[in-house]
């Protein structure tokens, strides 16, 4: 279940409404909490949606609305024991299709994901795609994520987490060290294009974040699991935000402030027209001069002078390795 | 039902009256019919002055629409023209998803993944309302083996309007900074498609200056765009996407560049495990859409990439640090 509920909205309200009805036929007589665990929406807010479903339906010509043409209830079994039973229905029965927003949302993030279907499954996923597009309303979004490659054998991951024993491999770090490691796999995290594992490694007995791409020698491990965390007990953030974060100042041109949103700068001061001074933390100086290259020339280091040092530098010996 | 009070009916209860009204009705009601019998519209009818309501109504119809129920409209050849005798109404044929279209639990264990990689869009709300329509169908997702939490990066500030612009055909004007350019353009465009591709947000848009379809990097559009006001650019139903897509295959299948890597670099490890790469030692050979968009990306990893080929790119890439230096010795310090 997840932890925060979106509040919601009549947009909300009004696509439960039309779902409910379906299931409440499909389903017969349903409790108000299976309701809301099976829609993930709370208890308050099923009952208040059902009083008002049921309360619902057709017009007649003088504007009001007659008993027989509205849905009904059985309204003792409700309010004693809160158990949803449709004793009337009107105009509608059926599952709603899809907008076209709607579908495409689906259809991209499937595409997305679809590094995690194995391959002797992709067929499934083209028939979910098709049958998504074939319930819409109308044509698809032009909407859509071509898939973020996976570049471990998933299925060793999904084994471990089967028979709970942990996995071993060798981890090349951000220093260009390789260490072999085991670790209990909890959850895959994909950011853009980038996959990622999080789970407890025995070494440092704490929770890591490990990149796939920097794996090699994936296996299942002999060794059973050590730690209990699940899913729910990861923190938000992918890595740690320390306190040790490194402040940088930029003088930026404001043509450039776009690309680096992704970085929450904090705009210092206005300087000219064009131009705008930022903060923005790093955890590690080594990501300025990356940080420069999103905008070449138009992103200058003012402070400290170690990092600026570190930008000239870094170009000067870039430049010359691509020097014929 | 007291219907005192009357204009207190919620626009959830307005608009689910509205559906049951519409889809019941076989020869579809006029929008006099509409206003004057449909909760929420009834009980503030006015029989002189209605223009509030009328518009109300107009945004009624465009949110169902965006909902996915579609409203038709009937005319009488006898009465064409004559706007007041206009019928609305939902045909079940348009508003069921047909008895065809069924789910597994597998398929909708895949299906939440799938919604939350929206998670920052306003297309969020949108996977979540498809989702609950998937769920009235009475089926719950099994429990996936190992929880995968997908995220996919929206925070460019043009997403949100040209999404918007995407779904309801609008025109739009940016500043537009291309790859190798010092200086943004004003471009003047209707959207057809957004596709992230490797990573990156990609526009097609029918460029109206140009008079023809052009891609746009979602990162460098560096203005907020503003809508063309009264203007709309009718969009022919295509797959834009798809054919954008195959576009930058094919395109990375002509043009190919050969680099050298520091062996254990992040360069090593982030382009390896790129889609077409072939690899001989610390030799890479891989496939590219665009040459200032490769440039930008090879610069970004410093000395641990030495490019042996094209030239073209060599000297792209050459440019790009002799910019940092320059920008580094010009202020001062």
């Amino acid at each position: 279940m997840s932890v925060s509920r979106p509040r919601l909205e009549a947009a909300d309200r009004v696509t439960l409404l039309m779902s409910f009805v379906p299931y409440l036929l499909d389903q017969g007589p349903v409790s108000v909490d299976q309701i809301a665990e099976h829609f993930d929406i709370s208890t308050t807010e099923v009952s208040g949606l059902v009083q008002l479903l049921a309360l619902s339906g057709l017009p007649g010509g003088d504007g009001l609305y007659q008993h027989q043409d509205l849905f009904d209830i059985n309204w003792d079994l409700f309010e004693e024991e809160q158990i949803v039973e449709l004793w009337n229905h009107v105009a509608v029965d059926a599952t709603p299709k899809f907008s076209s927003r709607e579908a495409a949302a689906l259809v991209a993030g499937l595409q997305y994901i679809s590094g995690i279907i194995p391959d002797s499954d992709k067929s499934v996923l083209q028939a979910l795609l098709a049958k998504i597009a074939e319930g819409a309303s109308a044509h698809p979004e032009n909407i859509l994520i071509s898939a973020a490659p996976v570049p471990v054998d998933l299925e060793i991951i999904r084994d471990a987490v089967r028979t709970d024993k942990s996995i071993t491999f060798s981890y090349l770090n951000s220093r260009s060290e390789r260490l072999d490691r085991a670790v209990d796999p909890i959850r895959l995290d994909l950011v853009g294009q980038t996959w990622y594992l999080r789970g407890w490694c025995h070494a440092r007995s704490a929770l890591r974040t490990f990149r796939l791409d920097r794996m090699n020698n994936l296996a299942l491990s002999g060794e059973p699991r050590v730690s209990t965390l699940t899913d729910a007990d990861l923190p938000a953030e992918l890595f740690d935000v320390s306190a040790t974060d490194i402040e940088v100042i930029f003088l930026v041109n404001k043509k450039a402030l776009p690309f680096l949103s992704p970085y929450k700068p904090r705009v210092v001061a206005s300087v000219s027209d064009d131009e705008v001074t930022v903060a923005v933390g790093f955890a590690d100086m080594g990501a300025v001069p990356r940080f420069v290259m999103q905008l070449p020339g138009a992103i200058t280091v003012q402070s400290p002078p170690e990092a600026r040092e570190l930008v000239i530098s870094w170009a000067k010996r870039s430049q010359r390795t691509d020097t014929p | 039902m007291s219907r005192a009070g009357a204009s207190q009916v919620k626009k959830e209860d307005r608009l689910f009256s509205l559906i049951l009204a519409l889809v019941s009705s076989r020869e579809g009601l006029t929008k006099s019919d509409i206003l004057q019998t449909v909760r929420g519209y009834s009980d503030v009818y006015d029989f002189n002055v209605n223009s509030a309501l009328d518009k109300m109504f107009e945004r009624d119809k465009s949110e169902l629409r965006s909902m996915g129920v579609v409203i038709d409209t009937l005319e009488l050849a006898e009465e064409e023209g004559e706007t007041h005798n206009i019928r609305y109404s939902i045909s079940r044929n348009n508003y069921d998803l047909p008895d065809t279209i069924r789910f597994t639990p597998e398929e909708l264990t895949l299906l939440n993944v799938a919604a939350t990689a929206w998670q920052e869009a306003s297309l969020s709300a949108d996977s979540r309302h498809a989702l609950t329509k998937i769920k009235s169908l009475g089926i719950s997702a099994n429990d996936p083996l190992i929880g995968v939490a997908p995220h996919i990066r929206t925070d460019d500030v043009a997403f949100e309007v040209i999404e918007d612009a995407l779904q309801n055909e609008l025109i739009l004007r940016f500043s537009y900074l291309k790859p190798g350019q010092s200086q943004p353009q004003t471009r003047t465009a209707a959207p057809l498609a957004m596709l992230n591709w490797r990573g990156q947000w990609y526009v097609l848009a029918h460029d109206l200056d140009a008079d023809a379809q052009r891609t746009f990097l979602l990162r460098r559009i560096v203005s907020a765009p503003q809508r063309i006001p009264q203007r709309t650019f009718p969009r022919i139903p295509a797959s834009y996407a798809q054919q954008l897509e195959q576009e930058l295959v094919e395109r990375s299948l002509a043009n190919k560049a050969t680099i050298t890597v520091i062996s254990g670099s992040d360069a090593e490890v982030r382009l390896s495990s790129l889609l077409d790469v072939s690899i001989s030692g610390t030799k890479l050979t891989f496939g590219y859409s665009d040459l200032e968009l490769l440039a930008e990306e090879l610069a970004s990893y410093g000395d641990e990439v030495n490019i042996a080929s094209p030239e073209e790119l060599k000297v792209a890439v050459q440019r790009r640090f002799q910019a940092v230096l320059l920008a580094h010795s010009e202020s001062g310090l």
